[in-house]
Formats: structure tokens, sequence, C-alpha cells
């Protein structure tokens, strides 16, 4: 069936170029190459229609209660490969060199390799690729596409996204965008090891995780979703669809009757369908958007206690930039959990680790961020941003600096701060608060 | 006798007739011309940003500028590399604010601006968002000032006070429309308090009919810096197609 499938879609492909029109002015645009730019250090020679950039990070990240003041300190080289084919295809590959002490490891991440091809009516993206859905800032219950890496909670969230093999096309009809994609490789979110001081959770008699369960390699475990789009009257909006596989696992625990010891037998995922919508616009010169996702798990019932209940999430939020360069985001998340019969099965319902959707064990939280920027060019800027866990008060907190001194130069200073009562996700990193540098060279 | 006599009258009345027509120009009428100037159906160029400051030092942003009429437009950011990649678009409306939205490659999606970041500066530059558009006619009050000789062109001067409720950062601006073309060559804005806070000077290029700006010059005086903004290979009327104004296509890779 999947060759089959493979081969429906090798053969469709070649007679797209039938609808193919000319990108409009691609190749005048490709004429401008930074090598013409006499002002600027000349590009690596590659040939003209290839171009390389990239970036060089390094990260020491200290904690400032001991012990162990050292976190990570890494080097992070980004390559970014860039062609483009022809007038209606290009290329992509993006990856990280990436080396870090004191774990003294040296790995190479193929995060997108891509073709894209282009046509009057549809876009078509083959490869692996990492794709970013709904209009929230940060915390996103309907961008479920890729899973995350969350072994650094505090890393940026374009370099936490795994990327994974995908076929995704997008057709305009009159004013829509309809995506439809295609997900043959799963892969679970990847999560602090237990004995880690990251850990996002503790089993008892538990220190290390067995490799979690993968479903059966069948075309009907394969993962789908839809999305169409539209702007009207000053309003994008979006309803999007996903039947795929929660990938955050689900861990089977037994316990021993006599002994009465838990024992984990294994870790499984479960299939969940996802309706979810989204809204972004501009009222009294703020914006406003709101994105919601209803998780639809195989307990529909609600009646398993070992698989979550069908479960919603929603964020709603705005922003606003005033005079001389002050910025104010502020955003509300909840999640409800459905058919549950009293408090106490909703508290332990809400506890259950599956969170496909925003990817953080969070049931309700605030977000803030402010911002403000100075300087001639805007090379400084100050920035707080907190996530607030309402329902169990608990607050992750981090001022930060920004300074360019160059173009293509930038330097991030901060400190993560972790507070709160003992029931919040937020309160397992107390001793965690930590200073950070980032220094950032782009080319 | 009285053929002299005719034609004297006759002469006199056509220059009273001439004056009076200058004379008899509002700077609402003015302001009206310039809004309905004929504009390009489309228009691409290349864009140079020099963000220069009082020792002379010079950072710079290119872009490729693509517009439809006055009322669409698409950029993307050539350089310098760290913002290399992302796009803007702009739907410029006159019956309520303008449509903006940002693509960052870091974020991989689409984003809407507020219209109030339209007070925000352009990539650090001494322009805001609301520098780079075009104001809606109706959302200002216009009064003629007086006359004045810019660069051998001479010009009225107009002054624009923004209505109530209209959002922008300045309380007016004084606006140098050369006669000739009903273009403006040179402006004053004023912050909230009154104070002279930039001047806009625009030097012209005429590609076919049509004059288009080809350097613009923002002097921000109140710390002494400068952006110049340098339009070249400038091209009009080539039937850009209308797709390219599109969320879809801030996106795909160029």
């Amino acid at each position: 069936m999947k060759t089959r499938f493979f081969l429906i879609i090798a053969f469709l492909l070649p007679t797209l170029s039938l609808f193919a029109e000319e990108r409009s002015d691609s190749t005048a645009l490709n004429s401008y190459s930074a090598t013409e730019n006499t002002l600027r250090p000349s590009s690596i020679e590659i040939p003209k229609s290839w171009e390389l950039r990239g970036s060089l990070r390094e990260l020491g990240k200290v904690f400032t209660e001991s012990p162990n003041g050292v976190d990570l300190f890494e080097s992070r080289l980004k390559l970014e490969l860039i062609s483009t084919l022809g007038k209606n295809t290009a290329f992509r590959a993006l990856g990280y060199t990436v080396h870090q002490y004191p774990q003294k490891t040296l790995q190479f991440n193929l995060q997108e390799a891509y073709l894209d091809f282009y046509t009057k009516y549809a876009d078509f993206r083959f490869g692996q690729q990492t794709n970013a859905w709904g209009k929230a800032d940060e915390i996103n219950p309907t961008d479920i596409i890729n899973p995350q890496d969350l072994t650094n909670i505090t890393e940026d969230k374009s370099i936490r996204k795994i990327g994974l093999f995908q076929a995704k096309a997008d057709l305009k009809f009159y004013e829509f965008v309809l995506t439809a994609l295609w997900k043959p490789a799963f892969e679970y979110m990847q999560i602090p090891k237990l004995d880690s001081r990251w850990a996002f959770f503790t089993i008892p008699g538990v220190t290390n995780l067995p490799a979690p369960e993968y479903p059966e390699n069948k075309f009907e475990n394969t993962e789908w979703a839809f999305k169409l789009a539209r702007t009207i009257s000053s309003v994008d909006f979006s309803v999007s669809y996903f039947d795929g596989w929660d990938n955050i696992f689900t861990p089977v625990i037994t316990v021993d009757n006599t002994t009465h010891q838990p024992t984990l037998e294994k870790l499984e995922t479960h299939r969940t369908k996802m309706i979810g919508a989204d809204f972004a616009t501009s009222l009294f010169s703020a914006g406003f958007w709101g994105e919601g996702a209803y998780f639809m798990t195989e307990d529909d019932e609600g009646i398993d206690p070992l698989i979550k209940n069908p479960y919603f999430q929603f964020v709603l939020g705005a922003d606003y930039q005033f005079s001389n360069n002050y910025k104010i985001n502020i955003q509300y998340f909840q999640e409800v959990v459905t058919k549950t019969d009293d408090d106490a099965e909703k508290t332990s319902e809400e506890d259950m680790i599956s969170k496909l959707g925003i990817g953080l064990p969070l049931k309700q939280a605030l977000t803030a961020r402010f911002e403000k920027k100075f300087g001639l060019t805007e090379e400084f800027k100050f920035e707080l941003f907190g996530i607030y866990d309402i329902k169990d008060n608990g607050i992750l907190l981090t001022p930060k600096f920004f300074y360019s001194p160059e173009d293509g130069v930038n330097i991030e200073a901060g400190y993560h701060i972790f507070a709160g009562d003992d029931q919040s996700f937020w309160n397992r990193f107390e001793h965690n608060d930590e200073l950070y540098l980032k220094c950032t060279y782009s080319f | 006798m009285k053929t002299k006599i005719k034609i004297m009258g006759l002469t006199a009345l056509a220059i009273l007739m001439s004056v009076g027509f200058v004379v008899g120009q509002t700077a609402d009428e003015i302001m009206k011309k310039v809004d309905t100037q004929t504009v390009p159906k489309d228009m691409k160029s290349m864009m140079k940003m020099n963000l220069i400051d009082k020792k002379d030092n010079v950072r710079q942003r290119d872009l490729k500028n693509y517009r439809l009429s006055d009322e669409k437009m698409i950029m993307w950011f050539l350089s310098p590399a760290d913002v290399k990649g992302s796009c803007f678009l702009k739907f410029e409306n006159d019956d309520k604010d303008d449509d903006m939205w940002i693509y960052l490659p870091a974020l991989g999606k689409v984003r809407r601006i507020a219209s109030s970041a339209t007070n925000g500066s352009f990539m650090g530059s001494d322009f805001t968002y609301e520098d780079m558009g075009d104001r809606n006619l109706k959302d200002y009050t216009y009064k003629l000032l007086k006359e004045e000789t810019v660069d051998g062109k001479q010009c009225w001067v107009v002054e624009s006070t923004p209505k109530s409720g209209v959002t922008t950062d300045y309380s007016k601006i004084n606006s140098w429309i050369w006669k000739d073309e009903y273009i403006a060559v040179k402006e004053e804005s004023y912050d909230k308090k009154g104070t002279l806070r930039k001047i806009k000077t625009v030097e012209l290029t005429k590609v076919k009919n049509y004059w288009l700006p080809k350097t613009i010059t923002m002097n921000d005086l109140k710390v002494s810096h400068k952006t110049e903004m340098v339009n070249s290979d400038i091209e009009v009327d080539t039937g850009v197609d209308v797709t390219m104004f599109d969320q879809n296509n801030m996106t795909r890779i160029y």
C-alpha cells in the first residue's frame, strides 16, 4: 500500500509542471547575491544559484545555586544551504553541529532537508522539515506536527523542533489556502532523563526510562493533518485537523498486590485526533489572537484510567506597542479535561503525562513579555519574559538583555528564575536558577 | 486705440485668472492632488538603507521591494545576515488600519503585526513603519502655510495635523509640495510636544513618466542620526503578478 502510494506521488509530481508558472521575478531576486555587495565580506565561493548561510553561537549557562555551577557550555554551528534549482523549484538543508561541555559530546543534527516545488495553484514541500502552526506566541496547542526536544527547556523553539520527513501541499483556491500534510515518520518528544536536575517528573523506584514503544511500521499508522486558512476583513483565521500519535509517551505502571511496589512496564503512545482553530487581527491598534485545540484521545468515554480523557486547550493573547519602543505581550492559557466525574478524577486526568498540545505540563497559565528597544539603531533591547502557572502558583521569570555591536552579531545575557509552590511544575527547578550568555555571529 | 485697450484688458484678465487659479487652490485641494497623483501600476526596486550616526559610522540594510500601485507592498530582507530571508507584507487601506505581516525564518510562520507597531522603527532605521507608507488623506486637516523654493523647485508648504483618534507619533507634519508635479520633496515632522523631530528630504528620479523617489533621507534631530534610503534598479509597470503580495509567498525560498 505504501509503495503504491509513493509510486502515485512520483508519477503525479512531474505532471504538475503543467500548472507551473514563473515565480514573480525570482531570477531578478536571485541575481542580487551577497558577493555584489562590496561593503560586506564575501561569502564562501559556491555556484551562483546556491547560497550558504549560517551562524555560530556560543552559549554558557551557570547555576547560581550550588553545587556544580556549570550547567552547559555549548558551541553550535548552524549551516543552511539554499538553492533555487530553477524558477519553480528550490532546495533547503539546515543542520547543526553541536559541541557540549560538560557532556563532552559532539553531535550533528540535520534538522531539515527538503525540496520545494511551486505552481500557480499549489506549493509542494517534500522531505525532512519542521512546520509551525498556530497564531499564538510560544505556546501553541495546534502546533503538534513536529515534536520538540525539551531536554533544554529554555532553548529557542526553532532549535527545539525535531525535523521529520513529511510531504506537504498548500493548495490555493479562491482566497483560501488548504494545507495537506502527510507524516510517515513518528517520533516522540524528547524529555530530560529522570536522574537529571531538569527531569519533568519522577516515577518511584525508576531511575532510567526504557526505550518507548513505537507504532508498527504500517501505512495506517502514519499521521495526517489538514489546515484551511483565509483572511477576511483583516482577520486571519484557520481551522485544522490532525490524526496521529501522542508524541509524549504514556507510562504503563503496574503495582504488585503484595509488595505494593510499582513497576514501570513500558512506555507507549496512543492515537489522538485534534480539531483546532485560530485567529489573529488588529483592533484599536492592538494585536489580538486566539488558538484552541480539542484532543480526541482513545479514551473517548473517559473510562480508561491509563489513557487521558479528551481535553481542550486554548490560548488568548494581545500585544501593543507604545511610543518610544515599549511593547507588551500577554497571553492566557488553559486546559480543560472533559468527561470527568468529580474533582479527584479531574485532578488525576490533568496530571497525566500525556500533554499533546503545548508540550509543557501546565493547566492554567499566564505569559507576559515586556520589551523595550533603545539605541540609535535599536542595537539594545531589554526584555522581561514570564510564564506564571496560575493553577499551582509557580513561575519562570527571565529578564534578558540584548546587544548588537555589529550587524550580524548578537549578544544576549539573561537569568532564568524558577519559583513556586511544591506542586507547581516550575518548583521542580527551584534550585536551577541560572545565568546565561549567548553570543551569535550570523553569516 | 480701442484694439490696444481690448488687448491689454484681455491680457490683464488672463493674468488675473491665472493668479486667481493659484490663489484659489486650498491646502485640501493641493493634498488631494498629491494623494491622487498617478502612480505606477506596479514597481520593483532594490533598496539600500544606510544608517549613519554622528560619527559617520554606517550600518547597512538591503531589501528587495515590490509595490502594487499604492495598495500593496512586499519586501524581502537581504542583509544583514541575521535578518536575511525575513519578509514584510503590507496592504494599505483607506477606511481602516493597514494590514501588516512579518515572516521571520526563526519563527517559521507568518505573524500579523498590530497597527500600533507603525510607530516602531523599521529595521532600526530612523524611518518608522508609518514613515514608510502613505498617510490617509481623510485622517488629517490641512493648512497652507507659505510658498518656498527647495533645490530649485517651487513648493507649497502645507501643514498636516492628525485628527483625533488617528494613531501617529507626530503632532503635525509640514510638507513641501513641488508645484509642478504635486509631489512632496521635503517634510518636517513634529513630536507630540510640538518640537521638530525629523526632517525628510526626497531626491526624485524620472522612470518612464513617473517621478519616483531615488533617495530619501530621514534626519532624526533628537538623536543626531540619519538614514538614507536609496532605491536602485527601479522598474515600473512590468506586470508584477498580484499573487506576489500574498502571505503564502512570504515563506517561499528566494
